[in-house]
């Protein structure tokens, strides 16, 4: 009873509040953006919409422009493209590239969509864009067949930024293959005045063959069904806005990015390294977020980031699900130029060697005295080969043959060949400094390693009979002698 | 001058021969397809449609059979349609109402022909245009089995043959795909009309459930199909709804089935 008796009172408090809230909102309404409503907004005279290829956008709307009719003429064109170096992929655009172009309007506009399906298509298509308000976002009335026009016309209710894209059966490959695009409401009055505006569009894109594999990759409806895309890439294919095509800023410049995703699957963690976005539209819409260092753009949603750039240098543009970026392509530049500023950036002040405290810096758990030890030269090579894969040859290589100025080589050394002593102190000491081997200068530092004096004895052997060294063997007392004179040579000859 | 003579007769005789070499093989070899049941992809329910068997044009009716029709029949010429039978496009290509000219080779599928004319060229030599149901049980075929939609490697090469589908000119048929039933071509060189093209589906949004043949066009993984992964047949019913009977478009043919 007690419990039903609380219901109502909470019922009665809510209703109370509702009253409340409404009162609220009809002040709210009063007090700010008078009672405009784009619906009711007379259209004045009529112009062909500019529409432009990403990265580009059209120029921002005079904010004294009428509301107006504005026909939009977009052409479907199925053509072969790069998706990378010697990759190239079908792509179904609207407008001849991938993100289709942009399209700028501002709320009150009418919009005339004419959508075109090129004569030599092979695939009917239409279109659905997020800013319609209407049956299927005007895919219901632009359902094309090749060689065909078909016209249908909206008005602009609601500022923000949208993603359109084809919704024609099979609606996945069709979006898959590219088709989808930003469209720009601009709300009565404009968006606040930027230096520099681009056109970024994530997409996802499922190939038969892996990603990098060369010549004409056919859509693999198995993966996209799988969502395991081999490309996720920014405007259409790999270093589309990256090397010479990255978007240039100066210093001083604010830059806004209009940001999509077109999916068809994947949700891009949008991030900006070397930047903080000052302010983010969030989810194109009318909710600002500021001081933001990475922003979810879901498949089939968009974003406006604005940030100043301070310092020069390049600023890279990734999906921070971070092997998309660096394994499948989500990657792009943004080339800063300009004064540095010390203050705000210092660039690299110092590169030193960091040796953790004692020297070791690697600890494995230490060994007990049931250790096995081997019992002829030939235990002791295996038993060493098995040391160095495991710790060795990440640096050192799988030959033996290290890197060229970076990892002093193990084949062949004529660092060791003489004294064995100066393999062990390495191992067990570590070494810093100045070292020549084979005629390379390096000058790097290798951590002391934490192994028993068997496993030191183990894996020099294993090395002086590798690699086309000389051979020879060494015992754990070698080892032990070794390691309580302390470190013999820090390099630096 | 005797020389002379001797040029222009020999001019003339290679002339000659090489139109009869172009010369197609007008006659149309039909294949007999036995009485079978097939599922459509897009049913409720999996009650098979039950298929009495028929002839099939063994490829897509080519430029040169559609030029003895238009010839024979003078109101189908490209000068004469009627427009309600067919849009401006009608036979475009062609290089006038009796001549191929470069862009239709004789023996390439005849393209950019409404439904009127694919329908009344198949009255013409005895015949009708095939019902979708008997159309997909022809090109439900592969290479070597008779009924492959099932296989998901089927589906996949044909959304392959669908990417890379020729532009005009086009190949000759013929020469391509052939299937189980030794019928050329259903899949991989152009479109085909059907009888009952636009009965099934009028659906513009592939993504409207609202309505009866909504169920055909939710988006590929919903239930309201058969098989959902099965793409290439969206592929190719979207197609076919996009279509009005008076379309030609320059991907688009067609071939004949006769009653048994």
């Amino acid at each position: 009873m007690g419990f039903e008796m609380s219901l109502i009172e909470n019922k009665l408090n809510l209703s109370t509040l509702l009253v409340l809230f409404t009162a609220l909102v009809f002040t709210a309404c009063d007090g700010g953006k008078s009672d405009y409503n784009p619906a009711n907004e007379k259209v004045v005279g009529e112009t062909i919409a500019e529409l432009t290829l990403p990265p580009n956008v059209p120029a921002p709307i005079d904010p004294h422009r009428a509301a107006t009719k504005q026909i939009v003429n977009m052409e479907v064109l199925e053509q072969e493209g790069t998706m990378t170096d010697g990759v190239t992929y079908t792509y179904w655009t609207f407008g001849g590239s991938v993100p289709g172009q942009f399209i700028r309007i501002r709320e009150g506009d009418e919009v005339e969509f004419h959508l075109k399906n090129h004569p030599d298509n092979k695939f009917a298509h239409n279109i659905d864009l997020h800013a319609v308000t209407g049956p299927g976002g005007g895919a219901a009335s632009s359902f094309t067949a090749p060689g065909h026009e078909t016209v249908f016309s909206f008005k602009a209710l609601n500022p923000g930024l949208y993603v359109y894209h084809c919704a024609t059966a099979p609606v996945g490959m069709h979006i898959a293959n590219g088709m989808y695009g930003l469209i720009l409401v601009e709300p009565k009055g404009g968006l606040p005045k930027v230096d520099r505006e681009y056109y970024v569009m994530q997409g996802d894109f499922y190939t038969a063959g892996r990603n990098g594999e060369a010549g004409h990759q056919p859509f693999d409806m198995d993966k996209a069904l799988a969502e395991n895309p081999d490309y996720v890439v920014f405007n259409g294919s790999v270093g589309a806005i990256a090397g010479d095509n990255a978007l240039k800023a100066k210093v001083g410049e604010t830059v806004r990015l209009f940001v999509g995703n077109g999916g068809p699957n994947l949700v891009s963690s949008f991030h900006v390294i070397g930047e903080i976005f000052d302010e983010v539209s969030v989810e194109g819409g009318d909710m600002i977020n500021r001081n933001v260092q990475t922003t979810l753009i879901p498949a089939g949603g968009a974003a406006m980031v604005t940030f100043k750039v301070e310092v020069p240098g390049s600023l890279h543009l990734v999906d921070h699900s971070i092997f998309r970026a660096f394994n499948k392509g989500a990657l792009g530049s943004i080339v800063v130029t300009g004064d540095e500023d010390k203050k705000i950036y210092s660039g690299l002040m110092e590169d030193k060697v960091y040796m953790a405290e004692g020297g070791r810096s690697l600890t494995l758990p230490s060994k007990g005295s049931n250790e096995t030890t081997a019992g002829s030269k030939a235990e002791r090579i295996d038993m060493g080969a098995n040391v160095y894969k495991n710790l060795c040859q990440a640096c050192h290589q799988p030959d033996g043959k290290g890197m060229k100025g970076v990892f002093p080589p193990l084949a062949k050394s004529d660092y060791f060949a003489n004294d064995h002593n100066k393999a062990i102190s390495a191992i067990v000491h570590g070494l810093s400094g100045k070292i020549t081997v084979n005629g390379e200068v390096y000058n790097s530092a290798m951590p002391a390693q934490s192994l028993s004096d068997e496993e030191v004895a183990n894996v020099v052997t294993y090395l002086l009979n590798s690699f086309g060294n000389k051979g020879g063997e060494v015992s754990p007392d070698q080892v032990k002698k070794v390691r309580s004179s302390g470190a013999a040579d820090k390099g630096g000859h | 001058m005797i020389r002379l003579a001797y040029i222009l007769i020999s001019f003339i005789l290679l002339a000659d021969s090489s139109v009869l070499a172009a010369e197609p093989p007008s006659k149309i070899e039909w294949i007999s397809i036995p009485s079978g049941e097939f599922y459509p992809f897009f049913a409720d329910t999996v009650k098979p449609i039950k298929i009495d068997g028929f002839f099939i044009s063994s490829t897509q009716i080519t430029n040169a059979q559609f030029l003895k029709f238009v010839k024979a029949n003078p109101k189908w010429r490209r000068s004469k349609i009627k427009s309600i039978f067919a849009e401006g496009s009608y036979l475009g290509y062609w290089e006038a109402d009796t001549i191929l000219g470069d862009n239709a080779p004789p023996n390439a599928p005849v393209v950019a022909v409404s439904w009127f004319a694919a329908s009344a060229y198949c009255t013409w030599i005895g015949g009708r245009l095939a019902d979708m149901s008997e159309w997909e049980y022809v090109a439900s075929a592969s290479k070597d089995k008779k009924n492959a939609y099932n296989e998901d490697s089927f589906s996949s090469t044909l959304l392959r043959m669908y990417e890379k589908l020729p532009k005009i000119p086009l190949p000759n048929v013929g020469e391509r795909f052939k299937n189980a039933y030794a019928v050329y071509d259903m899949h991989g060189l152009v479109w085909e009309w059907t009888r009952d093209f636009n009965s099934v589906i009028v659906s513009t949004d592939a993504r409207d459930k609202t309505n009866v043949d909504g169920k055909l066009f939710c988006a590929a993984g919903s239930i309201g199909n058969v098989d959902p992964s099965n793409y290439s047949a969206f592929v190719r019913y979207s197609m076919w709804s996009s279509l009005q009977a008076k379309y030609c478009l320059r991907n688009l043919g067609f071939r004949c089935v006769k009653d048994k």
